[in-house]
C-alpha cells in the first residue's frame, strides 16, 4: 500500500546454501508463517512473492528459493541474475555448509551485481548443543566481504523477519531504468518467428 | 541431510600372485571367508569404509588375479581408478622386480590424466616369514625404488601385523583426496533461444 | 607384462560361448538362489558374499513384501511409502538378497549410482562386479544383455558409460524387464541430461551419486509404478474422465498458451491428462510424459509453491535442459509448462493465471475432483445384451451379483486407441482388490502383450488363454488394441461378445475417456 512519499520497490531475492541449511524453512516461515521438521528437499526454484512494509518504502519481495543439490550448481545464475539481493544460508551445526556458504558468497561477488544487498545466515540458531559454527566466526567473514551477518532459526522465527527487513532498509531506494526484477520481458513477436522457424 | 560428504574410491591392488594381496585384503576388511571368483572373472571386490577428517570414503577395493590371462581386461578393470597398491613379497625378488611391469602396466592402461601424480602406494609383505630370514630384498632396497618412482609411499607387513596395513590405506586415502580435487564436472546444457547469455545451446531437435 | 605371450587359456576366455560358464560361477557366488545352466540343476555352493563388507554387522532382517490391501488403486498407492527403504542394506544382508527385484546403476569404471535398495556406497563392491561381468564379456566382443541363474534373470543395458542392471525374479520377460531399464535411464536423464557422458569422458574417475541427491523418491516411485501403471508397458498415456465441453475449454486455453511460445502445456490430474497441447511440430512422447509426471508428483516440493526448474525430455532432446513451471492448483491438479527460454517465468506465471481462470469459470476443478471420486469406466456397468445369455449348462459369471465383476465374468480391461496413444482402463473391482491381485493381473497383461507383439512373429490379431487365474483376451487391430481379463471358468464365445461390447462401448463414451484431436505425434 503506497502512500504519498512511500516508495513501492520490487525487488529479486535469491536464496543460496547448502543442502539441508534451511533455505525453503526460512522462506516458509517469512511468507507464510510455517515450519515443517522434516522439510523436503527442493527441486529446481521454488518461487514465492511477499511484500514489507519499511519506514519509506513499501518492498515487493520476489522470492527464489533454489535447490541445494549439486547438480543445480551450474545453473544457479539463471536465478541469481539481476537479483537485488542475495541470502546465503548455512547451518551453524555444520561446517561443511559454513565453508559452502563462503564459496557461494564469493561467487556472487565475482560475478553478480556490485549493488546487490547480501545476507548471511547463520540458521538453525535453536540448536544450541549442537553449534559447530560460532557468531563471530561468521561475523568476523561477513565483515570483511562486505556482507551483514544475522543467526536465525526458522523453527522458533528468531530472526526471520528481521533478516528481510534488513534488507528491505539496505535495498537502494532508486530503481533501475530497465525492469527492476533484472528478466527480460519476452516479446511475443519474437517467440513467434523463433519458434516458426527453429522447429520449422 | 548429509553431514558429511561421502567419498567413494576406487583402490587397484596389482602384484603377482602368491604375494599375499588377497589374505592382506582379508584382514584389511575384516571378511570371515575368501572369495572364490577370482579365477573366473579376474578380481575380487571389497568395500571398506575409512573415516578420515570428518569425511566419510567408500573404497571400492579391486583385488585383481595378478594372471597374464586377464591382461586384457585391464582397461576395464582399471578405469577410473583414484589410487593403486602394488604389493610384493619380501622374500622374492621376482615379485619385487615386478613391480616395476605392474606399474607401467597399470598407467598405460589406466591412462590417468595426471600420470606423474598418480597415488600409488607400496607394500612390502611376508616380513614375518621364517623370523624375516628368508627376507631377499631389504627394506633400504625398496625404498629407494619407491622414492625413484616419485616418492611412493611405502609399508611393511605382516599376516598378523595389522596397522601397517590401515596406514597404508589411509595414506593413499588422503593422496587420492588431494589428486582429486574438485573442479566442477557437471555442466549440463540448456536449450537457450532468445537470451543473450552465452549458455550452450544444442539447437532444437523437433 | 607387456610382452605376454598368449597362453591357451587366452583364447578360452575371449570366445563368447564359453564365457556363460564363468558368468554362471560368478552369479551364483553372488548367492542368488538356484544355478541352473541350460536346464542342469547344480548344487548351490554356500559361498559368501560377492564382496566383503566391513562397516557394520549383516542384519538378517525378515523380509517385509509390502502388501496392502485396499478396494481402490488410488488408496494402495497412497499406503505405499515413498523414498528408498531398507536403506542400511548391503549385499551381506540375507534380506537384500531375498528381494525380488533390484535394480542398479553404475558407471563404465564400476562405481555405484544408484541401487533401489539398500546403500550405494555399502553396495560398491556388488556394483564392481557387475562392472566386471559387463566388462569380462565386452572384452570377449560380445555384449551380455540377459544371463538367467535359477529362478532370477538378469538383465543388463549399456548406454554410453553408464550400465543399467536389473536382477529380477518376478517372472517378467527380458523385453519387460529392458523397457523398464531404459524408462530407469529416461528418468536419470530427465535430471541430469546426457551431459553426464561428457563428465565421463573428461574424467573416468567422476562420482556421479551426489548429483542425484534428492532423488530417491523419484526412482522409487517410478520403479513401484512399473507395478500398477500401465502406461509403463503400453507407452501410451490416460486421461482423466470428463465432460468434452469441459475437457475442451481446457485444451483451448492450452493451445492459446503454445501459440504464445510455450513448447509444451500440460494439465495433469494425478497421473492422468487433463489436457495437453504443444507448439506447432513439438511432439512429447508417452514415455516423456510418463516420466515428466513420475517426477512432480513423487516430489513434495512442487505442492509447496510454484516453481521453475530445468527438465530434459529424453525422446524429445536428452543433450539439454528444458525450464518447466509447475504449479499445484490443488492436491491433485497441476500444470507444467514447459519453455525452452530461461526467462520466461513471469509469462509462463501469467499464463497459469489464464488457465486458473478457464479452470474456476467452468468449476474444472470442482468437475475434476468429482471425476476422482466417481472413478473410470466400471466393468459392473457394462450394459448386457440379454438375448446372450449363455444357453450351456455352465453355472457361473452370468449376471452382475455383487462381487462377481462384469458379466460373463469380465474381471478387467485396457483399451488402447493407436492412433490417440491413449488407454483407458476398467477401475479395478472385485475379485481384483488387493494391490498383489493387480500386480498379478498386470504381469499376466504384460506377458499377454509380449506374446502378441513378440518380435519377428507379431503383431498377432487375436488370442485367447487360460490358467487357474485368469482368462484372457487379446485383440489387436489397426486401430486399437484390448485386453481383458475374466473368470478363469468364464465361457469364451461369451467371453469374446463381451469384448465386442467393450469396444462398442469405449466408442460410446470416447469423447468423455479419451482426448480428441491432440495426439502428440500428430498436431
Amino acid at each position: 500500500m503506497a502512500t504519498p512519499g512511500n516508495k513501492s520497490i520490487n525487488a529479486k531475492l535469491v536464496l543460496l546454501g547448502d543442502v539441508g541449511a534451511g533455505k525453503s524453512s526460512l522462506v516458509l516461515r517469512f511468507v507464510k508463517d510455517q515450519f515443517v521438521e522434516f522439510q523436503e528437499s527442493t527441486i529446481g526454484a521454488a518461487f514465492f512473492s511477499q511484500t514489507l512494509a519499511v519506514n519509506d518504502a513499501t518492498v515487493k519481495f520476489e522470492i527464489w528459493d533454489t535447490a541445494g543439490q549439486e547438480r543445480y550448481h551450474s545453473l544457479a545464475p539463471m536465478y541469481y541474475r539481476g537479483a537485488a539481493a542475495a541470502i546465503i544460508v548455512f547451518d551453524v551445526t555444520n561446517q561443511a555448509s559454513f565453508e559452502r556458504a563462503k564459496k557461494w558468497v564469493q561467487e556472487l561477488l565475482a560475478q553478480g551485481n556490485p549493488n546487490m544487498v547480501m545476507a548471511l545466515a547463520g540458521n538453525k540458531s535453536d540448536l544450541l548443543d549442537a553449534r559447530k559454527v560460532t557468531a563471530e566466526e561468521a561475523e568476523t567473514y561477513a565483515q570483511e566481504n562486505s556482507l551483514f551477518f544475522m543467526e536465525t532459526s526458522a523453527k522458533t522465527a528468531a530472526n526471520v523477519k528481521e533478516i528481510f527487513y534488513e534488507i528491505a532498509k539496505r535495498l537502494p531506494r532508486v530503481q533501475p531504468t530497465e525492469n527492476p526484477t533484472g528478466m527480460v520481458l519476452p516479446d511475443r513477436s519474437m517467440d513467434r518467428a523463433v519458434s516458426a522457424s527453429c522447429c520449422a | 541431510m548429509p553431514s558429511r560428504r561421502r567419498t567413494l574410491l576406487k583402490v587397484i591392488i596389482l602384484g603377482d600372485s602368491g604375494v599375499g594381496k588377497t589374505s592382506l585384503m582379508n584382514q584389511y576388511v575384516n571378511k570371515k571367508f575368501s572369495n572364490q571368483y577370482k579365477a573366473t572373472i579376474g578380481a575380487d571386490f571389497l568395500t571398506k569404509e575409512v573415516h578420515f577428517e570428518d569425511r566419510l570414503f567408500t573404497l571400492q577395493i579391486w583385488d585383481t588375479a595378478g594372471q597374464e590371462r586377464f591382461q586384457s581386461l585391464g582397461v576395464a578393470f582399471y578405469r577410473g581408478a583414484d589410487c593403486c597398491v602394488l604389493v610384493y613379497d619380501v622374500n622374492s625378488a621376482k615379485s619385487f622386480e615386478n613391480l616395476n611391469n605392474w606399474r607401467d602396466e597399470f598407467l598405460i592402461q589406466a591412462s590417468p590424466s595426471d600420470p606423474e601424480n598418480f597415488p600409488f602406494v607400496v607394500i612390502g609383505n611376508k616380513i614375518d616369514v621364517d623370523g624375516g630370514n628368508s627376507r631377499v630384498v631389504s627394506e633400504k632396497k625398496a625404498r629407494a625404488w619407491c622414492a625413484s618412482k616419485g616418492n611412493i609411499p611405502y609399508y611393511e607387513t605382516s599376516a598378523k601385523e595389522g596397522t601397517n596395513v590401515e596406514d597404508a590405506f589411509l595414506c593413499i586415502t588422503k593422496d587420492a583426496m588431494k589428486s582429486g580435487e574438485e573442479e566442477e564436472m557437471y555442466l549440463p546444457d540448456t536449450i537457450d533461444v532468445g537470451t543473450s547469455n552465452t549458455q550452450r545451446s544444442s539447437g532444437c531437435e523437433c | 607384462m607387456t610382452s605376454s605371450s598368449p597362453s591357451s587359456s587366452d583364447t578360452e576366455f575371449a570366445d563368447p560361448d564359453t564365457i556363460s560358464e564363468p558368468l554362471q560361477s560368478q552369479l551364483e557366488s553372488m548367492n542368488l538362489s538356484g544355478g541352473v545352466t541350460n536346464g542342469s540343476l547344480r548344487e548351490e555352493p554356500p559361498s559368501p558374499t560377492s564382496s566383503g563388507y566391513d562397516g557394520g554387522g549383516a542384519s538378517e532382517d525378515e523380509i517385509r513384501e509390502a502388501s496392502v490391501d485396499a478396494d481402490t488403486a488410488s488408496q494402495h498407492e497412497a499406503a505405499w511409502l515413498p523414498g528408498k527403504r531398507h536403506v542400511h542394506e548391503d549385499d551381506a544382508s540375507i534380506s537384500w538378497r531375498k528381494r525380488k527385484k533390484h535394480f542398479f546403476i553404475l558407471s563404465n569404471s564400476g562405481k555405484p549410482i544408484y541401487s533401489r535398495y539398500g546403500d550405494e556406497h555399502k553396495l560398491a563392491g556388488f556394483s564392481a562386479t557387475l562392472q566386471a561381468i559387463i566388462s569380462f564379456v565386452e572384452n570377449g566382443g560380445d555384449r551380455v544383455n540377459l544371463v538367467k541363474a535359477g529362478i532370477h534373470q538378469v538383465v543388463f543395458l549399456v548406454k554410453g558409460p553408464i550400465y543399467l542392471v536389473c536382477i529380477s525374479c518376478t517372472d517378467e520377460t527380458y523385453d519387460f524387464l529392458r523397457g523398464q531399464l531404459d524408462l530407469l535411464y529416461g528418468q536419470m536423464i530427465l535430471i541430469l541430461t546426457k551431459s553426464i557422458d561428457r563428465c565421463f569422458e573428461k574424467n573416468a574417475k567422476f562420482d556421479m551419486t551426489p548429483l542425484l541427491g534428492g532423488t530417491d523418491a523419484v526412482f522409487s516411485s517410478l520403479v513401484h509404478s512399473f507395478s500398477w501403471n500401465p502406461a509403463t508397458f503400453l507407452h501410451a498415456y490416460t486421461c482423466l474422465p470428463l465432460q468434452y465441453a469441459l475437457r475442451q475449454a481446457a485444451g483451448t486455453i492450452l493451445q492459446d498458451i503454445c501459440a504464445s511460445g510455450v513448447l509444451f502445456s500440460l494439465l495433469m490430474c494425478r497421473h492422468k491428462v487433463i489436457s495437453l497441447a504443444g507448439a506447432q511440430k513439438a511432439s512429447l512422447h508417452p514415455d516423456d510424459l510418463l516420466l515428466f509426471s513420475n517426477f512432480v508428483m513423487s516430489s513434495e516440493s512442487f505442492r509447496t509453491s510454484e516453481s521453475f526448474s530445468p527438465i530434459c525430455l529424453p525422446r524429445y532432446n536428452p543433450q539439454a535442459f528444458l525450464h518447466a513451471y509447475v504449479h499445484f492448483f490443488d492436491d491433485d491438479t497441476y500444470v507444467m509448462l514447459l519453455t525452452t527460454r530461461s526467462d520466461a517465468f513471469y509469462h509462463l506465471k501469467d499464463c497459469r493465471i489464464r488457465i486458473e481462470a478457464v479452470l474456476l469459470k467452468s468449476n474444472i476443478l470442482g468437475m475434476v475432483q468429482r471425476s476422482i471420486a466417481e472413478g473410470g469406466m466400471r466393468v459392473e456397468d457394462l450394459p448386457i445384451d440379454r438375448r446372450q445369455k449363455p444357453s450351456s449348462t455352465n453355472n457361473q459369471g452370468q449376471d452382475t451379483a455383487v462381487g462377481t465383476g462384469g458379466p460373463f465374468g469380465l474381471w478387467h480391461f485396457i483399451y488402447r486407441s493407436i492412433y490417440l496413444d491413449q488407454y483407458v482402463s476398467s477401475e479395478f473391482s472385485p475379485p481384483v482388490t488387493s494391490h498383489r491381485q493387480q500386480k498379478s493381473l498386470y504381469r499376466a497383461y504384460q506377458k499377454l502383450y509380449a506374446s502378441m507383439h513378440e518380435k519377428g512373429l507379431g503383431p498377432h490379431k487375436t488370442q485367447y488363454r487360460r490358467d487357474e487365474n485368469y482368462t484372457l483376451l487379446c485383440w489387436v487391430t489397426p486401430d486399437f488394441e484390448l485386453y481383458a481379463a475374466f473368470d478363469p471358468l468364464a465361457d469364451k464365445a461369451m467371453a469374446i461378445k463381451m469384448c465386442n461390447q467393450v469396444c462398442q462401448r469405449v466408442k460410446d463414451v470416447e469423447n468423455e475417456v479419451f482426448l480428441q484431436g491432440a495426439s502428440p505425434f500428430s498436431w
